[in-house]
C-alpha cells in the first residue's frame, strides 16, 4: 500500500512502539523479583514504589524510545518525500497497536466515569465509624473498600456495620488499611496502569507485573495499618480470613487491588510474621535507589543509542519487511 | 510463593468447556503433573508423589476442585475415587496461549469496570482448605503471643 511520509512515520512509530513494548515488558517481567521477596529485605512502601516504577517503565519507555530515538533516526535518514509502498503486515501491526491504545484509553475513561458516578452516589451516606468519615454502601454483601480516583472515600457496607460482623478494633485496623490506600492514591495508580496498553505476561510461577504491584500495594497498606503491632496484625489477618469466608456475590463491575486468591495467603502469612519487616538503613536504601536509577539510565542510554544508530535500518526493515 | 495460572476456559462437571475462565494454582499444577505422568491416581497415590507432605484432605480437595473444573475425570473403585486426566498438557498450554491473546485484547473486549480497592477481593474464589489452614495459623500465633505476654508479665513481677 502506498503511504505518504507522514503516514509512513506514524506507521513505523506505532509498529516499533508495540514491538518494543512486548520486548521491554517481557524483559522487565522476567527479571523483576517477586513482591514478597522484596518486601522481606526492604520497606513494603519502597517495594510498592519500586514495582510501580518497574511497571510504568515497561509501559512508557517503549514509546519514549520509539518516538524519541527510532522515529528521529528514521526521519534523518529518509530522503524520499513522495508516497512509498509499505508492506501490508507492517500496516496491520500498526493498526492493531493503534486499536490497542485507543481501547485502553477508552476503557479507562469509562472506568473513571463509572467510579465518579459511584462516588457521587455515596455523598448522602456519610457516617463516622472508628473515628473516620466513611460512606455506607447499601447492599447485602460485605464490602470494605476505598473508592474514587483523586478524592478517595472509604466505603463500608451496611451489612458489615449493622450485623456486627466485625469487632470495633478490627474495623479500626481495616479502615486504617483502606486509608493507607487512599493516602497513597492507589486507585489513581491503578487507573494509570490500566490507561497504558500492556501485554500482561504471566505464568504459573511468575505473576504479571500488575499483580506483583497490587500485592506490594496491599502489603504496604497492611504494614502501615498495623504499625508493627502484633495484636493489630492478628486482628487484620483474622478479618481477612473472615471476609474471605463471608464473600458473597459482589457487583460484577470492579477492579480490585487484590487480584488473586493466593495473595490472601501471602498477606496473612506476612502479617503473622508479627515483627516489622526487616528494613535496610536509610543510607543503604538511598544507595540502592541511586544504583537502580543509574543502572536503568545507563541501560536506557545504551538502548537509545542503538535505536538512534540503527533506527533507519530498522525502519526500512519493518516498513518494507526486508 | 505460589502464583496462579489463568486458563481461558472453565469446564463444567460433565467436562463441557465453557467460555468462563478458570485459575490453576501452583499446587493444582503439581497435582495435574502427577496425574499426567501416572495416567491416573487415587488421593493416596497422588499425595505420596507430591514433593512436600500435605494433609490427605488438602490433596482430596485439590483433586475434587480439578474434577469440578473439568480437568480431571473420576471413577469410584471400592471406596475411593480414581482420578484420570480429562485434558492433555498440550490442551492446557493451548488455553494459556489463548488466555495471553485474550489479555492482549482485553481492552477491546472487556466491559469497563469501576475502581474500588477492597480489603478482600469480593470476586475471588477462595479455597476452603486454605482458609482453614490460615485460621489455624492465626489461632496458633494468637496463642503464642498470649503465652509470651503472660510470661513477660510473670517475669516483670
Amino acid at each position: 500500500m502506498m503511504l505518504s511520509p507522514l503516514l509512513r512515520t506514524l506507521c513505523f512509530a506505532l509498529a516499533s512502539g508495540g514491538l518494543l513494548l512486548m520486548v521491554l515488558e517481557g524483559l522487565i517481567w522476567r527479571f523483576t523479583p517477586r513482591s514478597v521477596e522484596l518486601t522481606s529485605t526492604r520497606s513494603p512502601r519502597l517495594t510498592e514504589r519500586w514495582f510501580l516504577s518497574a511497571t510504568l517503565s515497561a509501559r512508557i519507555l517503549p514509546w519514549l524510545l520509539a518516538c524519541g530515538a527510532l522515529v528521529p533516526a528514521y526521519l534523518r535518514g529518509e530522503d524520499n518525500t513522495s508516497a512509498e509502498r509499505v508492506a501490508l503486515p507492517c500496516i496491520a501491526v500498526a493498526s492493531l497497536v493503534l486499536l490497542w491504545i485507543s481501547a485502553a484509553i477508552f476503557r479507562s475513561a469509562i472506568t473513571s466515569l463509572r467510579t465518579q458516578r459511584y462516588c457521587s452516589g455515596c455523598q448522602s451516606t456519610g457516617r463516622t465509624v472508628a473515628g473516620r468519615q466513611v460512606h455506607v454502601h447499601h447492599g447485602s454483601h460485605s464490602l470494605l473498600a476505598v473508592a474514587g480516583i483523586f478524592r478517595s472515600r472509604l466505603i463500608v457496607s451496611e451489612h458489615l456495620l449493622e450485623e456486627h460482623h466485625v469487632a470495633a478494633p478490627a474495623l479500626e485496623v481495616a479502615l486504617s488499611h483502606e486509608a493507607a490506600h487512599a493516602s497513597h492514591h492507589d486507585n489513581l495508580k491503578l487507573l494509570l496502569l490500566s490507561l497504558l496498553p500492556r501485554v500482561g505476561f504471566s505464568s504459573a510461577r511468575r505473576s504479571s507485573l500488575d499483580d506483583r504491584w497490587r500485592l506490594a500495594a496491599e502489603l504496604a497498606a497492611d504494614h502501615e495499618s498495623t504499625a508493627g503491632d502484633a495484636h493489630r496484625s492478628l486482628l487484620l489477618a483474622d478479618l481477612l480470613v473472615v471476609l474471605a469466608r463471608d464473600r458473597v456475590a459482589a457487583p460484577a463491575v470492579m477492579v480490585t487491588l487484590l487480584s488473586a486468591p493466593d495473595h490472601l495467603r501471602l498477606r496473612v502469612e506476612q502479617l503473622l510474621r508479627a515483627t516489622a519487616p526487616r528494613t535496610t538503613g536509610t543510607a543503604s536504601l538511598a544507595r540502592d535507589s541511586r544504583l537502580s536509577i543509574l543502572s536503568l539510565s545507563a541501560a536506557l542510554l545504551a538502548l537509545a543509542g542503538a535505536c538512534a544508530l540503527f533506527g533507519h535500518s530498522a525502519a526500512e526493515l519493518l516498513l518494507h519487511l526486508g | 510463593m505460589t502464583e496462579s495460572t489463568i486458563l481461558p476456559a472453565e469446564t463444567t462437571d460433565s467436562g463441557t468447556v465453557t467460555n468462563a475462565s478458570a485459575r490453576l494454582g501452583h499446587r493444582e499444577r503439581e497435582v495435574m503433573d502427577i496425574v499426567w505422568a501416572e495416567g491416573s491416581g487415587t488421593v493416596e497415590e497422588v499425595s505420596q508423589r507430591l514433593p512436600i507432605r500435605l494433609a490427605y484432605t488438602t490433596v482430596m480437595t485439590t483433586l475434587d476442585r480439578l474434577f469440578k473444573k473439568g480437568l480431571l475425570l473420576r471413577e469410584k473403585h471400592d471406596r475411593a475415587f480414581r482420578y484420570s486426566p480429562a485434558v492433555s498438557p498440550q490442551e492446557v498450554e493451548g488455553h494459556r496461549a489463548r488466555a495471553l491473546v485474550d489479555r492482549f485484547l482485553q481492552s477491546t473486549t472487556a466491559q469497563p469496570e469501576m475502581l474500588l480497592s477492597c480489603l478482600v477481593d469480593a470476586l475471588g474464589e477462595y479455597d476452603g482448605a486454605m482458609l482453614d489452614q490460615l485460621e489455624h495459623k492465626i489461632r496458633e500465633a494468637r496463642e503464642s503471643l498470649n503465652t509470651a505476654e503472660a510470661d513477660a508479665k510473670e517475669a516483670s513481677r
